[in-house]
């Protein structure tokens, strides 16, 4: 109990003044107090100081405005979200789609040129296989990343403009109809071995080829640049 | 449109003097512009709403708000990128709110020079923005406010979109061109 009265708040200051008194100070500490003891404080100087200094920002505690009315669209962005995620997969897998449909196309020609071109090599046949596995695949990246991007959640902002992503569809849609072409007059040219009318056809198959590319490159084209 | 007036008509009933001004969205433009490596794009909005309070010694208040699906890049699937980006849903506006002081304007006159302090609402992320802007004006009482203030997408939370495996460039600029009337 009289333990207790002793640490009053009158007594504990005097205490703790001493105790700052005693403890030593770094002689940093040393300057800034004498440039604190030595500042000049006449009343101009004052006041000079304190119209130099910013002005507390008035308060931002008003509405002019209101409630704001509801936008005229209601977004849904969980849908937003999966669309991004679907055309974020579909732009990386068109990356990669664009080097197997340029491998393709250099593989076919060589293709080409080793049954067809040249005054009378033999024919190889040593690109065939590189060539259909070539194929195949391209047709199978753009099957599935044509799927990714038609069965993503549908954009929020309809506009009948002309953009660069109408460009890109009509590309690809062209594309599209390129490689399915392909793949019938291929077959169809492979099928006529020893016929009149295979080289014909797999100029025709080589064209469309290169048509195909083309088309490929506006659509990515239109993205990109 | 009859609270909007209650509103007006209590803050100009608020400070003798105070003079209220509405913005006029046909004749307003507010404008992002990002960069990517590739590509510089550009929306607009000619949607917002902002009213400012003059008071008769040149305090202003102003509040501006922009529906962010109002902005047309000229892309809608970009534009739709961009309500996904700022999920717009979620944070369906962008909102300033700021003060200053209007010194030396006079209707008619040559445009002034007014520094707005204040906070910029952005994908729901509020933060201090001071906004540069020259103030012109008009004979009938109205303003042309022009300005541009620039903004981190980062320090507002937006997680930047990529195209061929590259982020958007961090800085946002927002370019002002506002006129406002007397409130009616």
């Amino acid at each position: 109990m009289r333990f207790t009265s002793l640490w009053t708040p009158g007594a504990l200051l005097p205490a703790l003044a001493l105790l700052l008194l005693a403890v030593p100070r770094p002689a940093a500490a040393d300057l800034l107090l004498e440039q604190r003891l030595t500042l000049d404080l006449d009343q101009a100087h004052v006041t000079a100081l304190a119209l130099a200094a910013t002005p507390p920002d008035p308060s931002l505690d008003f509405d002019l405005l209101g409630q704001a009315k509801a936008p005229a669209q209601k977004i849904d962005d969980a849908a937003l979200k999966r669309r991004r995620t679907m055309l974020d997969l579909h732009q990386k897998i068109g990356l990669g789609l664009v080097a197997l449909q340029a491998a393709t196309t250099v593989v076919g020609q060589l293709n080409y040129s080793d049954k067809y071109g040249g005054t009378a090599p033999p024919v190889t046949g040593r690109y065939e296989l590189s060539h259909s596995v070539l194929a195949y695949t391209t047709l199978g990246v753009f099957a599935v990343n044509g799927a990714l991007a038609l069965l993503a959640p549908g954009s929020q902002v309809k506009k009948k403009e002309w953009d660069r992503t109408t460009l890109h569809k009509v590309g690809m849609a062209l594309a599209a109809a390129g490689m399915a072409a392909q793949g019938v007059v291929g077959i169809w040219a492979d099928r006529r071995e020893g016929y009149l009318d295979q080289k014909r056809l797999a100029t025709t198959h080589l064209v469309i080829g290169y048509a195909t590319l083309v088309a490929v490159g506006v659509g990515v084209g239109a993205i990109v640049f | 449109m009859t609270a909007a007036l209650a509103i007006a008509a209590l803050l100009s009933a608020a400070v003798p003097g105070a003079q209220v001004l509405d913005l006029q969205p046909a004749a307003s433009s507010i404008k992002f512009h990002v960069e990517h490596k590739l590509h510089t794009v550009e929306g607009t909005s000619r949607a917002a709403e902002g009213k400012a309070l003059l008071d008769a010694d040149g305090a202003v208040r102003v509040m501006v708000r922009v529906p962010v699906q109002s902005f047309d890049s000229g892309d809608a699937n970009r534009d739709s990128h961009m309500l996904e980006t700022l999920e717009a849903g979620r944070f369906p506006f962008v909102v300033f709110k700021g003060v200053g002081a209007l010194k030396g304007a006079t209707p008619g006159g040559k445009p002034v020079e007014l520094s707005l302090r204040g906070e910029l609402e952005f994908h729901g992320v509020k933060r201090a923005v001071t906004v540069p802007v020259t103030v012109a004006l008009g004979q009938d009482g109205s303003a042309r406010v022009r300005g541009a203030l620039t903004v981190s997408l980062d320090a507002h939370g937006v997680e930047r979109p990529s195209l061929l495996l590259v982020k958007l460039e961090d800085p946002c600029t927002i370019t002002l061109d506002l006129k406002l009337g007397r409130a009616g």
